[in-house]
């Protein structure tokens, strides 16, 4: 079943279409990719999911619940969670307090009279729980993406929403992070909604995929079927 | 006449630091700066006055109902004034302006131009160091000024409510896709940054009398410590209030005390000039 549906949403920014009557769902336990070339309307979808921008028309439906146009806050305790293409890490926090923030927000947190052993349990998820107690801004790169993962899983999300969390890491990190993702999904049972570049990772860990272009549902399918389709290639590559 | 100077310029600059914390409380959080936080500081003077001196209340209980009514008008004016104006600061720079000068105005309709004093909390002086003799009165305040600053720094680095604080000041959107409710913490740190300024108020208001402009000059000063300790940093208000009210003083009483302003805002240029970020400022921010 749909976990999470867009219904004909649409945004222009002044003159600019940046999407139009896109409609898309997205079922649940599923690993979804969201492709397509550069201002295609990729982050713009995620931002009228995640309740950072309103659309002009339609509607965003989660778990049969009509979310349109909430503020950020309240999405995220409905159990969506996002992370950015630039890392946005509270630089002058520790990890551990990073982390604290989603668990202290997040709709459980009553019963989280321990909020550090929550916070330690999702940095051991994602492997960086020796950095625990070292402020956010001292992080590399890898660490950084793996933090914004912990705490965006602190908040308890059905869904997390991933933007481009390959991007900067090498080849060999990104078969580590691909199946790290897909351990994830398995063992929290959560649904995956996942911005990529890179396509060798999407191929290999998305069981849909959409393509998007200029800001139109161009076409969606398995793997194969979209880099099989001539629309998709001549979208990445012109004429 | 240097240790007498000095013990002057450490109560004056605890009160500047309490101030200037309040002041960066609300900048760092809500970008918001507010004109007005001279006439609560001074409101809270005239709170605990009226308590403590008309109604006969005990002091400490008047000090404490006078910040936290304070702290309620911070937050009906947050709801009313700066809420509607978010996403432009400018809007919130002139209503919180044109409140002052309302504030100030209702307060010599209703207390006219006179000083009014709240008793004071101990009597007598205490002879320091051996060297001089000094009022127990600022001494107390000093106390209480360097109390409230320890609460604050316990709220905002070890409390949730404080980290809550730090994300959001830190980055705002992401602390939302959290879960974060900024708009009530946008409400509770207005209100948090108007009761600062009323706890320097009332424990000022014994030692300087409130007359309805005597906040301008302290309200100018918090701005100046937030700009020279660097904004959002708390121990940049401390060690810039502190800066502040020694130069001051010293500077009176060395120099001329017709210059008094003049001293702080030399001291604001000569560091801005070396450290442009402030004191402890980072340079991102």
């Amino acid at each position: 079943m749909a976990l999470l549906e867009g219904l004909r949403l649409s945004k222009r920014f002044g003159g600019v279409t940046a999407l139009s009557e896109v409609s898309f769902t997205v079922e649940e336990g599923t690993i979804v990719g969201l492709i397509g070339p550069n201002g295609a309307g990729k982050t713009t979808l995620f931002n009228l999911v995640a309740g950072a921008l309103k659309p002009d028309s339609g509607r965003v439906v989660f778990r049969g619940e009509d979310i349109t146009g909430l503020s950020p806050n309240i999405v995220c305790r409905h159990g969506i969670a996002r992370t950015f293409q630039v890392t946005r890490p509270f630089g002058t926090m520790t990890c551990l307090e990073n982390v604290g923030v989603g668990v202290i927000n997040s709709p459980r947190s009553e019963s989280d009279g321990n909020w550090r052993a929550t916070a330690l349990h999702y940095l051991e998820t994602v492997g960086v729980e020796d950095l625990a107690f070292t402020e956010a801004r001292h992080l590399n790169v890898v660490q950084k993406k793996k933090l914004e993962i912990a705490r965006a899983l602190a908040t308890r999300p059905k869904i997390l929403m991933l933007d481009e969390v390959l991007g900067g890491l090498n080849s060999q990190e990104i078969v580590q992070a691909v199946d790290f993702i897909r351990r994830l999904r398995d063992e929290l049972h959560l649904t995956v909604f996942w911005i990529e570049h890179v396509m060798g990772a999407i191929m290999k860990a998305a069981e849909k995929v959409i393509v998007l272009d200029q800001g139109q549902h161009l076409m969606e399918g398995t793997p194969e079927q979209v880099v099989a389709d001539s629309r998709v290639i001549h979208a990445y590559l012109g004429e | 006449m240097l240790a007498l100077a000095t013990m002057n310029g450490l109560v004056i600059g605890a009160i500047y630091a309490l101030a200037a914390l309040g002041v960066s409380l609300v900048v760092g959080i809500m970008n918001v700066i507010n004109f007005a936080h001279g006439e609560l500081y001074i409101l809270a003077g005239y709170f605990s006055y009226i308590l403590a001196d008309t109604l006969g209340m005990h002091f400490v209980l008047a000090m404490v109902l006078a910040v936290a009514l304070v702290f309620l008008f911070g937050i009906f004016v947050e709801y009313t004034l700066i809420r509607p104006t978010y996403g432009n600061d400018m809007y919130s720079l002139i209503l919180t302006f044109i409140l002052s000068i309302v504030l100030q105005n209702a307060y010599l309709l209703i207390f006219g131009p006179y000083p009014n004093k709240p008793p004071g909390w101990v009597g007598g002086a205490t002879h320091v160091f051996g060297a001089f003799y000094y009022g127990n009165q600022r001494l107390a305040a000093l106390v209480a000024g360097a109390v409230v600053i320890a609460f604050v720094f316990v709220l905002v680095k070890k409390t949730w409510f404080g980290r809550i604080i730090r994300a959001t000041s830190q980055d705002r959107e992401m602390a939302e896709l959290n879960g974060v409710n900024t708009t009530r913490l946008n409400m509770l740190s207005f209100g948090l940054g108007c009761a600062l300024a009323a706890a320097a108020g009332v424990i000022l208001a014994p030692v300087f009398p409130v007359t309805p402009t005597a906040g301008v000059p302290v309200a100018l000063t918090a701005f100046v410590v937030v700009v020279l300790g660097g904004m959002g940093s708390l121990w940049g208000c401390v060690v810039g209030g502190l800066i502040l009210g020694l130069v001051e003083n010293l500077g009176a009483a060395y120099i001329s005390t017709g210059y008094k302003h003049v001293f702080n805002f030399i001291i604001l240029i000569l560091v801005l000039l070396v450290r442009p970020a402030g004191l402890f400022g980072r340079r991102e921010a």
